[in-house]
């Protein structure tokens, strides 16, 4: 504050020090002014003097110009007199002047002829004296003041070469212009220059004018400007007190582009980093006190988890303890098991022997009736013979009885002679009548053996089918015996398996057993070493509440 | 009197035995289509053609049996100037019998044939007239 005090005393000082520059340049601007009329003047009046002398070199330069055009234009090569003509006539329309005038005096081409010429008809003093001059060959061209048709002029003449068709002539070339013309287009042009002058002169003032005005205005800004700065830096001055008091919501009371302006929008732009800056600070001061709030409480929470982590690792001890005795009875249930299966194994090979016996005494006895079956076919057939040998007996008895039948159709005949032999055929028809009826007997007799031979042989049939069943089904049997010996075989060394992983499984579970009594240990210790980081945050959450307070203090946006 | 038995269905019939040459067995007849039904074929007779009735097949119109004891009777058929063979084939032929009794006679219209009937051995036995039969007239106007 006290340096800015001092240059603001430093620049009331500098501030005079202007106020007084200005007067006096204010003073001499119009001395300025007067002296540029004046010399306008005395130049306007000295012009007069000056003109003739002017007027030679303008008029010469006039000239020298048109001359040079016309050479160019006319004599790069040799024109023919109509061209020449043209030309001249565009010269003089280029010259426009008022008694302005290009004239053609055509030459021989022999200096000597033209020393002759110089005396002739229609020359002038000023011609002779410039083909005389030129004639010599001392200069390119001759130039002079000279009276032309009643007026003084300026005249300058120049000799060419002729035109195409005619070799032998040579031209001179002479310009004339008024001197009264030269000096009027002359005049002219000095009081054009004049009038430049003043309107330059004029814009001087009115400039010099306008600079005054604005370092009078520039005065009476600075001392206004004086107290608007004091009472600025009086308000800077409170904008920054408030910001050290904590306050950093108030905005600057204003801005501009001087320097005091630029402080301020500097210390504008300052003051609400800083607030940023507190604003983050306090933010991250809330995240991190609810941060340590939510790790406490989480903290809580977990020593809460390892206690119940603790009971529940006892309950799971117990459990292991049981888990091992159900496992020791079922290594106990399984070695009996064992035994058992072998038993059983043993049994079904024994059952197996049994069937196969049985199979065998099956076959047997399929084969016995098969035996007994032919047997019985071989009766039948016997059956049949006896059949064939009762026909023969029949026949017979047949051959007897027609025999007797004659005979005593024949002792009939022979009437009292017969009578005995007709008592033989009657014995004869008798025998012949038992005969048949013991034939007809044993026919009976051996249809009915024939039968029951037939009945036995179908029931034999029968018998060997359910034989031949009762074999297949004894080879199921055996099959499926066989199977059950082989899938118990299987089973033993099974059986022993499971022993063997359950008594692994009853070292594992005493091994567990251990294990989670260590681990009940180890959750006691977790849950002291819980309690000792709940308090040391409980701590931390103090500090930084504390902290906290000491960041809320400042007023931010938000 | 000896009779010769023959049993048509259980029917008795007696044949007088002196009208009867011989009994024969049955053998395979030389078959006669166009002759009448009764007629069972020719049989070859000690080298003779001899006409043999069925006399089932004229009594009962049924054939006779193929049987041991269906055999054919060859009796001599009376005629006016000479006998004519002809053979009876009948089911049965196996026995005799000598009837002591009358025969009691009887008449029928449709079979003329039946000369009486008698009771042998607890059965009626017909007493078979041989010159009745009616077929033997057509086998003789077949045979000549």
């Amino acid at each position: 504050m006290r340096v800015a005090s001092s240059n603001w005393e430093r620049k009331q000082k500098e501030s005079q020090g202007y106020a007084i520059k200005n007067f006096l340049v204010d003073r001499s601007m119009s001395i300025l002014v007067l002296g540029t009329l004046l010399t306008v003047f005395l130049l306007t009046t000295a012009t007069r003097e000056m003109t003739d002398q002017i007027v030679r070199d303008g008029a010469l330069r006039q000239a020298q110009a048109l001359v040079q055009t016309f050479q160019s234009m006319a004599f790069s090569s040799k024109p023919s007199s109509l061209q020449i003509q043209n030309m001249v006539s565009k010269v003089e329309q280029d010259l426009k002047g008022e008694g302005q005038g290009v004239r053609l005096i055509t030459m021989p081409a022999n200096p000597f002829e033209r020393r002759d010429a110089q005396g002739s008809g229609p020359l002038d003093d000023f011609q002779r004296k410039a083909l005389r001059q030129l004639n010599e060959g001392k200069v390119p061209s001759f130039c002079g003041l000279s009276e032309y048709k009643g007026e003084v002029s300026f005249r300058y003449a120049v000799l060419l070469s002729g035109p195409e068709e005619s070799p032998g002539v040579d031209l001179l070339l002479e310009v004339v212009q008024p001197l009264g013309s030269v000096r009027a287009d002359i005049k002219r042009q000095i009081y054009s220059g004049a009038g430049i002058l003043l309107g330059l002169g004029g814009l001087g003032l009115w400039f010099l004018g306008a600079v005054f005005g604005r370092l009078k205005n520039l005065r009476d800004h600075r001392a206004a400007s004086e107290s608007i700065l004091q009472e600025q830096v009086q308000q800077l001055l409170s904008f920054v007190s408030r910001a050290a008091d904590g306050d950093l919501t108030s905005d600057v009371p204003f801005q501009g582009e001087d320097s005091v302006g630029m402080l301020a929008s500097g210390l504008s732009v300052m003051i609400n980093q800083l607030g940023e800056l507190v604003w983050q600070s306090q933010l991250l001061s809330r995240q991190v006190v609810s941060s340590l709030s939510e790790f406490a409480s989480s903290a809580l929470r977990q020593e809460s988890i390892v206690l119940e982590q603790s009971h529940r690792s006892s309950t799971l001890a117990k459990a292991a303890v049981t888990i091992l005795d159900s496992s020791l009875s079922v290594e106990s249930t399984m070695e009996s098991m064992t035994v058992v299966a072998e038993h059983t194994a043993t049994i079904a090979a024994s059952g197996q022997a049994g069937l196969e016996t049985m199979e065998w005494t099956m076959t047997q006895v399929t084969q016995s009736v098969e035996r007994i079956q032919q047997r019985l076919t071989e009766l039948n057939d016997r059956a049949g013979n006896i059949g064939g040998v009762v026909t023969t007996i029949t026949r017979v008895a047949d051959q007897t009885n027609l025999l007797s039948l004659n005979a005593s159709i024949e002792a009939e005949k022979a009437g009292d002679y017969g009578l005995g032999f007709g008592v033989v055929a009657e014995e004869i028809s008798r025998l012949a009548d038992q005969t048949a009826v013991a034939s007809l007997d044993i026919e009976e007799m051996v249809n009915e053996m024939q039968n029951a031979v037939a009945a036995g042989v179908e029931s034999m049939k029968q018998l060997a089918e359910d034989v031949g069943m009762g074999v297949l089904h004894v080879q199921t049997a055996a099959d499926q015996l066989t199977l059950i010996m082989y899938e118990v075989q299987q089973m033993v060394p099974k059986f022993e398996e499971v022993a063997t992983e359950i008594r692994s499984q009853s070292l594992l579970a005493d091994d567990m057993n251990e294990t989670i009594q260590d681990l009940e240990g180890v959750a006691r210790s977790s849950v002291d070493a819980i309690r000792e980081s709940n308090h040391a945050i409980n701590e931390l959450k103090c500090l930084a509440m504390l902290m906290q307070g000491e960041v809320e203090r400042f007023k931010v946006h938000q | 009197m000896l009779y010769l038995v023959l049993e048509i269905d259980g029917e008795c019939y007696g044949l007088n035995a002196l009208s009867v040459t011989e009994v024969t067995p049955l053998v395979e007849l030389e078959q006669i289509h166009e002759g009448p039904e009764f007629l069972a074929g020719l049989l070859n007779y000690r080298g003779r053609p001899v006409p043999v009735l069925d006399l089932r097949r004229m009594i009962k119109k049924k054939p006779c049996e193929k049987r041991y004891c269906t055999r054919i009777v060859i009796v001599e058929y009376p005629r006016t100037t000479k006998t004519l063979t002809l053979g009876l084939m009948a089911q049965k032929v196996v026995r005799s019998v000598r009837v002591t009794q009358e025969f009691s006679p009887m008449e029928l219209r449709n079979a003329p044939y039946l000369g009486g009937a008698v009771v042998e051995r607890g059965r009626i036995l017909h007493c078979l007239t041989l010159e009745k039969i009616p077929s033997p007239q057509q086998a003789l106007e077949v045979f000549g």
